[in-house]
């Protein structure tokens, strides 16, 4: 369970994020649905303890990200790209990954089959495409079978096939009883694979439910997304 | 049947950053290298050297004598500890590294110290591996002059320990500047110009002595710089002091600000 709470952060002049709040549970697809520059990436940031909030809390299982020890067990992150040092294996990367939170060497081949890395696992990270770089990030939040995966836009770069193949992913994670966050843009991809969504725009949370219900008296989701950020826009406006 | 977890080892941290900074390229290479240039040059300027000493070449650097030969070129192996230092802190801030590092190890406190000492322990391990041979193999161009005559004397050993601790330091001081500065050229050009200038600063005034670059090469070969600056001599105890307290300060300063300032990398 992932549980923020009036989170706001400033950097510098710009807005940063303001009086964000949403819960993401146990079995449902989470999706944080926002252009890009909303404030979603931020909003993760603080999640994971990278940056410090202004104000507000953002809890996992009930504690602040700083205080897990070997989080990978309970956590698995992604942010844009594979987050690896481009002179480094993917296999070198996961294995200080694995040592740092006393995960089982073996589950590093698991999880480079998984992604469908195996073949690569022993190539520079900086020969990967963006594409292998996504996935190689996705095998990285799976190393420790968390209970809780976050990914920041998981289908930048991808394929036809690897975005069918994260959906297939995301859903059967969900399938298995784990928290699922994700963050997106692309209105089309958070309608495939969302239970919740919660949309976020200039910093604000300007709607938060159940897919069907939001979509609800809109020709559809994209419609409705235009609805709420073009009210959230003018009321910044405003 | 056992799950992932059943099968959990000890998280070690220490292990981790062993294996960040043996996994790149940049960094084994450099030590390979620092390895090799070292002590190959160390080897190859022996008994020329032993030759100067015997026939008190007007040509031989002042203060050389027997004990120190091949301790000069611990400050040509300093590039490459300044190197692998500087890169093992900036490497985290290249490709979304830091933000992986600290999603994995969220005590910023705890992860820094385990860079520190992984770095240390990798620097003192390349500094067994080169300075006792860079000096053993010097020792044996120099013949009858050799002071290793069966047994290794403490004195010489003593200037070995001084020299490791002196790359230790100045990996140290690398590392923080890497992390200060969040970035490679800088604290790298930096400091290879002051460490290969320090001596000359000398000329300018005495108080160049206080520079980490100049009281750590105190710690194992006073000659070196006391042979052309007298008044440079700090004495061992206060070379240490003057050595530690910018490494620990430096160090202490860099993990400051890696603890507070958002990750932004």
């Amino acid at each position: 369970m992932i549980e923020i709470k009036n989170l706001n952060k400033k950097y510098g002049q710009s807005d940063g994020i303001i009086d964000v709040s949403l819960t993401a549970e146990p079995g449902k697809v989470t999706a944080f649905l926002g252009p890009n520059g909303a404030g979603k990436s931020t909003t993760f940031r603080l999640l994971l303890g990278l940056d410090r909030a202004d104000s507000g809390s953002a809890l996992i299982e009930g504690k602040p990200y700083r205080d897990l020890t070997a989080p990978l067990w309970t956590v698995g992150a992604q942010f844009d790209g594979s987050g690896a040092h481009k002179g480094r294996t993917a296999k070198a990367h996961l294995t200080w990954l694995a040592q740092s939170n006393g995960i089982p060497h073996s589950r590093i081949s698991e999880v480079l089959e998984l992604v469908g890395l195996s073949d690569a696992a022993r190539k520079r990270v900086g020969a990967y495409s963006l594409g292998m770089g996504q996935r190689l990030g996705i095998a990285a939040a799976l190393l420790g079978d968390p209970r809780i995966i976050v990914l920041d836009e998981p289908t930048n770069g991808l394929d036809p096939e690897g975005i069918r193949w994260i959906r297939g992913l995301l859903r059967t994670l969900a399938a298995n009883g784990k928290t699922v966050l994700i963050s997106s843009h692309l209105i089309n991809e958070v309608q495939h694979v969302a239970d919740h969504i919660v949309v976020i725009s200039g910093g604000r949370i300007v709607q938060s439910g159940n897919v069907d219900d939001l979509v609800a008296g809109h020709h559809d989701l994209e419609a409705a997304y235009f609805d709420w950020t073009g009210n959230a826009a003018k009321g910044n406006a405003a | 049947m056992s799950t992932l977890v059943d099968t959990a080892r000890k998280p070690s941290l220490f292990r981790a950053e062993i294996t960040k900074l043996i996994t790149l390229r940049s960094v084994w290479i450099t030590a390979a290298l620092t390895w090799l240039i070292v002590v190959l040059i160390g080897w190859s300027q022996a008994a020329p050297v032993g030759d100067a000493l015997r026939t008190n070449d007007p040509e031989l650097a002042p203060g050389a004598s027997p004990e120190t030969v091949g301790f000069d070129w611990v400050a040509l192996g300093l590039i490459g500890i300044i190197v692998i230092g500087v890169i093992s802190a900036s490497s985290e801030y290249v490709s979304g590294q830091l933000r992986t590092s600290l999603v994995a190890a969220p005590n910023r406190e705890r992860l820094y110290l385990a860079k520190c000492t992984a770095l240390t322990a990798f620097v003192t391990l390349l500094g067994l591996v080169t300075i006792p041979l860079l000096s053993l193999l010097s020792q044996s161009g120099l013949g009858e002059l050799s002071v290793v005559n069966g047994t290794v004397p403490a004195s010489l050993i003593l200037r070995w320990v001084g020299a490791i601790a002196f790359w230790d330091a100045i990996a140290l001081i690398g590392f923080a500047l890497g992390i200060l500065l969040k970035q490679t050229l800088i604290p790298l050009f930096a400091l290879i110009v002051v460490s290969q200038l320090s001596l000359m600063l000398l000329l300018l005034t005495p108080a160049f002595a206080y520079l980490p670059t100049v009281a750590g090469v105190l710690l194992f070969d006073p000659g070196l710089v006391t042979g052309s600056y007298p008044d440079a001599d700090l004495g061992t105890l206060t070379a240490a002091i003057v050595t530690f307290t910018w490494t620990a300060g430096l160090v202490a300063f860099a993990g400051f600000k890696f603890s507070t300032r958002d990750a932004r990398g």
